[in-house]
């Protein structure tokens, strides 16, 4: 049964592939948008049908009115219904890389520059085949949604399917539809913390490692770049009503080193020290690189390398578990 | 998927539901009973509680299966009494509101908002007047108004309420067009009906009661005859045939109902024999709560609808399929040559020579007497007319209570009444002098609403009776016609007026004599029978009578391309609706104007803009144009680029700037100045 489920699902996946393909913007139109009568519509069709056979049973024109006139307005809605959610204009802006167990979070900028109307009612954004999301009106966000991915292993995942669905204005009719918006989350591994094993340049593999006390001197503020992480920002600042801004520290050091994966069984955990120690050096603005396997990183420092580094980790597969 | 809940405080769908539900249930006052009422209204009061948010969570369900069980089984009591109809209506209520009082989840507002709809579609069951109409429409908006709000619960309640209007103002035409053309089917099953108050004439006449009905102005029916109105003295409205004379009532014979009950028990039904000429109309009678109709003489149904609707008893009286609940409509087809003799004369003879045992002795005395004078039928017939007109009898509404024997107080003592008590004495000595006698009541008369339409009122009803003749069958016969001749030929207004009294003794009787409020009423009483005739009346037949009058004669062909071409007008009406939005919404204001201007602008200069951008052509321009354009194609621009990249509030003042400027730019481009330009230029 989960056999044959997981065939259709493959299937009516290949199919929208074909139909909708992945884009980073779309604008809805109608090979992109399904409509379909709700449960409630149906509901409201037994309740005109039931009208009917009363204002027949009656021989009562004002009922059979009354029943046509609910039909007409249903007819109506399944355009109202339509042009409302095909004026959505949906964007997705970059997803930024968390560490495993975080939420990632997806947003769609759902306005099109220049048309200030916005779609109306409740939508409910969910991904694919998933059945909790977020209801809102666009309104609410000045056109955008935020969709949040829970995350529980490292790697490259390229993000599902958004399953968007509208049933303005009555509730007749669902409007929905399913973008793939063509984006990779990178699931960096979730630092453990330990020791700084870090290989210096010039000295001989594994004879010496650096310890590097925690105590960093305060450098700067500057503004908060989402996705950061939530330690660094500066609190007080934004208890007193400003914007969100992030301690900058420096570490007046210029040694050069190598992060190198150890040879164990548990390459889980090991990942996740590594990226707690390229978390650390990074703050510390110590010039390192890493070494993964075949993989070797040059030794850099900077937010840049930093993500490098720890794309690396979360993409890291031994070279025998790949086959 | 799951149900959501809803929010419980400051949730206004649920709050504008519970309130409309509460003002249709009160609107159904009549065939709901009071604790159901009441409960709705507990329902609404909670609902209220909760948006206020005096309370945090709604009534447990526990509690409210008990409420539940508690009312159950008290509908359950009273449903003996109810009947089929008002314990369902009565059952949908109370389910309703113990619902209202639940509801936490979208689902039960769905199908809150549901039954709500079909609680609306019950109460025109009930009351079909135009107000009621208003009414339920109102209510019906405002149903619609709390559904949207759940689906767009932060819109504005003014901007739902305008997308509602013009969403249900599109969705009107389609719903007449279907209305119009969708034929209307029969009854499917015979549904059940409700008890109530009734009004109108009565199953019994005690003559010596005092008059009431006829003080009424209501409306009885609403006629339209499809030819002239049938002479004054000839509208002689049948409804009920009373057979049994107690020596006070007359009331309808246990033995004619017995026979009816025979005749359906076995499927069969009356159908007399018409010959003669014959005309056609068709009855929008009120609701009476009983089921008997009016016709003329000898009246048959006209159409397959009213075929369904009517059973014919032997007597010659209609009987709907079941009691008007509310206005309806039928057609009959009426044969006034047409003799009354096709029933089983000696069944109906046995019938009507019932007398009581005793009482009015001098009566019975004078009739022997009578009877030995003239032993021939229409002899004595005129004869006892002749009595009423030698003894000077006087036609009053106000007559004297006759409660002991009361044909010999009518006849020999007091000799003044109205139509029931020459009826009934009349029937009564025919009887006792041998000849088959019946009472007929129903309604003489009629006022003229338009050249074919006669709208009859409560106060013309009227009593007459039919004896039997031979081989004639019953022949009518109408002893008040003789004692006032005006109240058969001129109505009872005027049979009054002779006789010294008037109709009707409210305070506002004074009031309905201003010609303003005479015009008032007769306005209102031509919308009240063209909303009957047109909305209620409309039937199959009219139907038929449309699509003739549209198609000329009906053919299968013709009615084939007729209803594919109601089909795409009605997409047509689609495509006007929704089409040029998809369009029309790309090219704004200010973009219009700056296409205006380039079109002036190349026109005069005679440069085309091309691929350049605004500033570019702006600064190719200059040297060619007056300053006064200069200045005006700066601002076109400078505001193009506000409202293109940086709109803001002032959006409106900037394109009324703009329109301006346009203007100053065609009218200094077109002067002198720039016609030299252009000619410089071209030069």
């Amino acid at each position: 049964m989960t056999a044959l489920s997981r065939a259709l699902q493959r299937r009516t996946l290949k199919w929208l592939e074909k139909r909708i393909p992945a884009s980073q913007r779309f604008a809805l139109d109608l090979k992109s948008v399904f409509i379909f009568p709700s449960l409630f519509g149906w509901g409201f069709i037994v309740v005109c049908g039931s009208l009917f056979i009363l204002g027949t049973n009656y021989q009562n024109n004002l009922m059979l009115l009354l029943c046509y006139f609910l039909l007409s307005l249903m007819l109506i809605t399944l355009f109202v219904s339509y042009q409302n959610f095909a004026k959505l204009h949906v964007r997705a802006l970059p997803v930024t890389p968390v560490y495993a167990g975080n939420h990632a979070s997806l947003t769609l900028q759902c306005q099109q520059p220049g048309k200030p109307k916005l779609s109306d009612g409740l939508f409910t954004v969910t991904w694919w085949q998933q059945a909790d999301g977020i209801t809102c009106e666009l309104a609410e966000h000045n056109g955008h949604l935020t969709l949040p991915y829970f995350t529980t292993n490292r790697g490259l995942y390229p993000l599902p399917r958004v399953t968007l669905s509208n049933e303005y204005p009555l509730g007749l009719f669902r409007c929905w539809t399913h973008l793939d918006f063509n984006q990779t989350l990178v699931v960096y591994p979730t630092p453990i913390p330990c020791k700084i094993a870090f290989q210096e340049e010039g000295h001989d593999e594994g004879s010496n490692t650096t310890e590097q006390a925690g105590h960093d001197d305060f450098f700067a503020l500057r503004s908060y770049i989402p996705g950061e992480p939530v330690h660094r920002v500066a609190w007080k600042h934004v208890a007193k009503g400003g914007d969100w801004v992030s301690k900058e520290f420096s570490q007046q050091q210029a040694k050069m080193g190598y992060l190198s994966l150890p040879a164990t069984d548990d390459l889980e955990t090991a990942l996740s020290k590594l990226a707690f120690q390229v978390i650390t050096l990074s703050e510390q603005r110590i010039a390192f690189g890493l070494k993964l396997g075949r993989q070797t990183i040059e030794p850099d420092s900077g937010d840049n390398h930093k993500h490098r580094c720890l794309t690396a980790l979360a993409r890291y597969a031994p070279v025998g578990a790949i086959a | 998927m799951t149900a959501p809940r809803l929010p419980i405080a400051g949730h206004r769908a649920s709050l504008i539901l519970a309130m409309l539900f509460f003002i249709v249930s009160l609107s159904l006052y009549s065939p709901l009973q009071i604790w159901v009422l009441i409960l709705s209204g507990c329902a609404a009061l909670v609902r209220v509680a909760l948006y206020l948010g005096w309370y945090n969570h709604a009534p447990s369900s526990r509690t409210v299966n008990l409420l539940a069980l508690l009312c159950g089984v008290t509908l359950a009591w009273f449903s003996l009494d109810l009947g089929l109809l008002l314990s369902m209506i009565n059952l949908l209520v109370m389910a309703c509101s113990l619902k209202l009082m639940l509801m936490t989840r979208k689902k039960d507002f769905l199908q809150m908002f549901a039954s709500s709809l079909f609680l609306i579609g019950c109460g025109f069951i009930f009351s079909q007047s135009m107000s009621a109409t208003a009414f339920y429409l109102a209510m019906q908006v405002g149903l619609l108004v709390a559904l949207a709000s759940l689906f767009s619960p932060g819109m504005p309640l003014l901007r739902q309420l305008r997308k509602l209007g013009v969403m249900s103002l599109q969705a009107l035409p389609i719903a007449i067009v279907l209305f119009l053309i969708l034929p209307q089917l029969p009854p499917l099953w015979k549904m059940p009906t409700a008890k109530s108050a009734t009004t109108g004439l009565s199953d019994t006449v005690t003559p010596g009661d005092i008059a009431s009905l006829s003080q009424s102005d209501e409306l009885a029916f609403n006629a339209t005859f499809e030819s002239a109105l049938p002479a004054a003295q000839d509208r002689y409205w049948r409804a009920i045939t009373m057979e049994h004379f107690d020596g006070k009532s007359w009331s309808v014979s246990d033995t004619r109902r017995e026979i009816r009950a025979q005749y359906k028990l076995f499927g069969q039904e009356f159908t007399p024999q018409t010959t003669g000429p014959f005309y056609d109309y068709q009855v929008i009678a009120e609701a009476t709560g009983k089921s008997w109709l009016y016709g003329i003489d000898v009246a048959v149904a006209h159409t397959q609808a009213s075929r369904d609707y009517i059973w014919q008893s032997s007597d010659y009286q209609l009987i709907a399929s079941q009691p008007l609940m509310s206005k309806r409509a039928y057609r009959l087809r009426s044969f006034p040559r047409t003799p009354l003799n096709q029933t089983l004369l000696n069944m109906d003879t046995r019938l009507n020579l019932q007398l009581p045992g005793s009482g009015n002795p001098a009566t019975r005395e004078w009739a022997a007497e009578l009877r030995k004078q003239y032993p021939d039928d229409r002899a004595f017939i005129r004869q006892v007319m002749n009595f009423f007109v030698e003894q000077e009898f006087r036609y009053t509404l106000n007559p004297d209570p006759m409660p002991l024997n009361p044909v010999d107080t009518f006849l020999f003592d007091r000799q003044a009444g109205f139509c029931t008590h020459y009826a009934s004495a009349m029937a009564y000595v025919l009887r006792l002098a041998g000849i088959p006698a019946r009472l007929v009541t129903g309604y003489h008369g009629g006022e003229e609403l338009k050249d074919n339409v006669l709208s009859v009122r409560q106060y013309d009803a009227h009593a007459w009776i039919e004896a039997m003749l031979g081989e004639q069958g019953w022949v009518r016969f109408d002893p008040t016609s003789i004692v006032s001749p005006a109240r058969v030929s001129f109505g009872l207004q005027q049979a009054l007026e002779e006789s010294g009294e008037s109709l009707s003794e409210s305070p506002f009787s004074g009031l309905y004599s201003l010609p303003m409020m005479d015009s008032l009423r007769l306005f209102m009483a031509n919308a009240d029978y063209l909303w009957s005739r047109w909305v209620l009346g409309f039937d199959a037949a009219s139907r038929e009578n449309l699509l003739e009058r549209i198609l000329g004669e009906i053919t299968l062909w013709r009615l084939t391309v007729f209803f594919l071409s109601v089909v795409a007008g009605i997409a047509l009406i689609l495509a006007l609706y929704f089409l040029p939005r998809w369009q029309a919404n790309d090219t704004t204001t200010h973009r219009k104007l700056v296409n205006r201007a380039e079109k002036v602008l190349v026109r005069h200069t005679g440069m085309a803009r091309n691929a350049r951008s605004l500033r570019e052509y702006e600064k190719a321009l200059a040297p060619h144009m007056p300053n006064e354009a200069t200045v005006a194609l700066h601002q076109i621009i400078s505001g193009f680029e506000t409202l293109e990249y940086a709109p803001g509030r002032r959006a409106h003042s900037v394109s009324d700037e703009m329109k301006t400027a346009l203007k100053t730019l065609r009218r200094s481009l077109s002067g002198k100045d720039g016609a030299a330009a252009s000619k410089a230029r071209r030069g």
